[in-house]
């Protein structure tokens, strides 16, 4: 870019010189001509006998090297020829050149007719003057413009790229500040003082930008942490146990005791595993769904058939309140994950004989979900914290005996889809009564929809 | 010896239990904060293994309230943080040892059995008292007569007693310190024990080395009491 700057200023001063070069040569040499030629008039009219004076021609200058040829109507040459006070002042230019003579001189030649009131016969003369003046002029003009000109470019060029560097490098440094920022540098801020003023506020929003990458990227490094930790534990549990067999390794009925117990942790650690690789999809960006439009109440349908299914063993149902028809415009795949999670918890959580309350309903054109349930509730103290990732409170190993281990993952899965979604989340719960999970969704209703206010 | 295991996953817990108590210790074993601090406070152990998270308390807090109380009893933390200011702070807050997740039995067998001698005021790994060496890394017992055979059960009073030697030890704190949570408390148990160890400890060996003080328990030493 810097090139270009440099360039353009110099192209520019460059044409401008040479313009105005070519412009001031011109317009001289056309003045200088002018004068000139009014000069050779003037003397050729101020030659003995035309101007009617029979003296010689009184403060004409520089007649000396003036050469004249005097022809009458017939193109015969004559010495000279009588002539009358109404001569003409203004005579005709019919020919202007410049010659070179043969001895080198250079002279300009006017051819110039003569004529008189009277019906007397024109006369033409060719009158020469020497062009050595005019010449010297212009040519001493055409160096001193050239050697201007020269000078002013290279002054222009220095210029021109002095101040394309100038003007570009805090534009440099900032760029290769921006070059060494990568996830290891990530504290790294662009200096905006340093900056010009017109560049002040993209420094300032990419400074923003940086903040906002830092934290995404502390977040991700901290969950992938916790995730490490989260996942030594259920290993441990298996090489310890195995460990623990092999020092005894005692009866066959007991090795397969101690079998059947790694084979239960052994898949705890992989659903603990899907569920990790299921948040880290749930964020990524190359995941990225197409939202359709859709009818909710199809989706909702279907997870609190399967909820039903789950809550079957210990008679909890899912009672559904909702409108016939939800067409909302969403991620189809999202919407799915979230309500799923949320039923299955609230299920899982519940007492025997229990119920879930599945409601959704359009207001303007934000979609409001509910999942309330009437289990046991979460304390106060932990409500803040649910949507942490890996965070249990107190409800952490109570599940023994239900298949799936509570790895704390759920709720925060369900964050991070609705986040994505635009939506928000929230939780209430009271101990022994229940808990409910509000989720609100902005913007999916369909346009121009007319939602069925009265059923 | 007995151990307390206050650790939240359940399979981990129990192996760490069960090889243990193949060690011969008597091991309780809770899933819960608030359960292991009030185990902590209340019953004799010789020794914790405490896992950071825990449920309810976390091991920072079961850890600084039973120092506070001054329980001295010698705590090996347990955890799957190997973060350096995880561990100094483990230590800071008056943990004896720290071992992260995932770790060899062994390993954590050998920091229990070094904590408890150093809980005892034992540094090595062998207790002599008169011609008598114990060996507690490899089990064994020897007098001058020559190597004595142990059940288990009779090898862990003997320890004990060896490790108190010198000092009265009642049989409420034998039993205390032999069974756990789950046995039954039937304390002639601990006499019938201790006369198979008399059998063969001292039987046809001088000087006799386990005796009785009336009324207040027994004593391991060289010299009889007054």
């Amino acid at each position: 870019m810097a090139r270009r700057i440099a360039i353009a200023i110099l192209v520019s001063v460059w044409l401008t010189l040479v313009v105005g070069g070519a412009t001031a040569y011109v317009t001289t040499r056309s003045v200088l001509l002018a004068d000139l030629d009014s000069a050779i008039i003037a003397r050729a009219r101020a030659l003995p006998e035309l101007s009617g004076f029979t003296e010689a021609a009184p403060g004409v200058k520089d007649s000396t090297g003036d050469r004249y040829i005097i022809f009458n109507r017939l193109g015969q040459t004559s010495g000279r020829v009588p002539i009358r006070p109404d001569m003409t002042p203004r005579p005709a230019v019919l020919h202007a050149a410049f010659v070179t003579l043969d001895d080198g001189a250079r002279v300009r030649s006017l051819t110039l007719r003569f004529t008189r009131r009277d019906e007397a016969e024109p006369v033409s003369i060719v009158y020469s003057g020497s062009a050595e003046h005019f010449d010297s002029v212009l040519t001493r003009l055409s160096v001193a413009l050239i050697i201007f000109g020269i000078a002013a470019g290279a002054v222009a060029a220095i210029v021109a790229v002095g101040v394309a560097r100038t003007t570009l490098k805090p534009l440099n440094r900032t760029a290769s500040l921006v070059a060494e920022i990568d996830e290891r540098g990530l504290d790294k801020r662009i200096d905006a003082e340093s900056l010009p003023t017109e560049l002040r506020p993209v420094a300032a929003r990419l400074n923003k930008m940086l903040d906002r990458l830092q934290l995404a990227f502390e977040a991700r490094k901290q969950f992938l942490t916790q995730a490490g930790h989260e996942l030594r534990t259920p290993i441990t549990a298996l090489v310890t146990t195995i460990q623990v067999a092999l020092r005894r390794p005692g009866s066959a009925k007991e090795l397969i005791q101690t079998l059947e117990v790694c084979l239960s942790d052994s898949r705890m650690l992989a659903q603990l595993v899907t569920a990790l690789l299921e948040q880290a999809r749930s964020e990524s960006v190359v995941h990225r769904e197409e939202p359709q439009s859709f009818d909710a109440v199809q989706l909702l349908k279907q997870c609190a058939d399967v909820a039903d299914g789950l809550g079957l063993p210990r008679g909890i149902t899912v009672i559904r309140e909702f409108r016939a028809s939800l067409p909302i415009v969403a991620e189809y795949g999202r919407l799915q994950a979230i309500v799923m999670n949320l039923l299955g918890n609230a299920v899982e959580y519940n007492r025997p004989e229990g119920n879930v309350i599945l409601r959704a309903e359009m207001i303007e054109s934000a979609l409001e979900l509910s999942v309330t349930d009437t289990g046991r509730g979460i304390a106060s103290e932990d409500l803040s914290r649910v949507f942490e990732p890996f965070y249990r409170g107190s409800a952490r190993r109570d599940h023994e005996a239900s298949n799936k281990v509570h790895f704390g993952l759920g709720l925060h899965l369900v964050d991070s889809h609705v986040k994505a979604l635009g939506g928000e989340c929230r939780i209430e719960s009271q101990i022994n009564s229940g808990t409910v999970v509000r989720i609100r969704l902005r913007g999916v209703g369909m346009p121009n929809c007319v939602t069925q206010e009265r059923i | 010896m007995r151990l307390l295991i206050a650790e939240d996953h359940p399979s981990l817990a129990r192996s760490i239990a069960n090889g243990l108590r193949q060690e011969g210790f008597a091991v309780d074993l809770t899933f819960d904060g608030g359960e292991a601090l009030f185990n902590v406070l209340n019953n004799p152990y010789d020794c914790v293994i405490l896992d950071v998270m825990l449920p309810g308390q976390d091991g920072w807090q079961i850890l600084e309230k039973s120092r506070k109380q001054g329980i001295k009893t010698p705590i090996l933390m347990l955890t799957a943080r190997d973060a350096l200011e995880d561990r100094v702070k483990g230590l800071n807050l008056g943990a004896d040892d720290y071992l992260v997740k995932p770790f060899e039995f062994d390993e954590l067998l050998a920091r229990v059995r070094a904590l408890m001698r150093r809980g005892h005021g034992q540094a090595s790994s062998t207790i002599v008292v008169a011609d008598m060496v114990i060996d507690t890394a490899t089990k064994t017992v020897r007098r001058s007569g020559g190597a004595i055979s142990l059940t288990t059960r009779e090898y862990v009073m003997l320890e004990y007693l060896a490790l108190r030697a010198g000092q009265v030890v009642s049989r409420t704190e034998i039993h205390a310190h032999i069974y756990d949570e789950h046995d039954d408390p039937v304390s002639n148990v601990v006499d019938v024990f201790i006369g198979y160890l008399r059998t063969k400890i001292d039987r046809g060996q001088s000087p006799k080395l386990i005796h009785t003080r009336r009324g207040m328990g027994y004593i391991l030493s060289a010299s009889p009491p007054e």
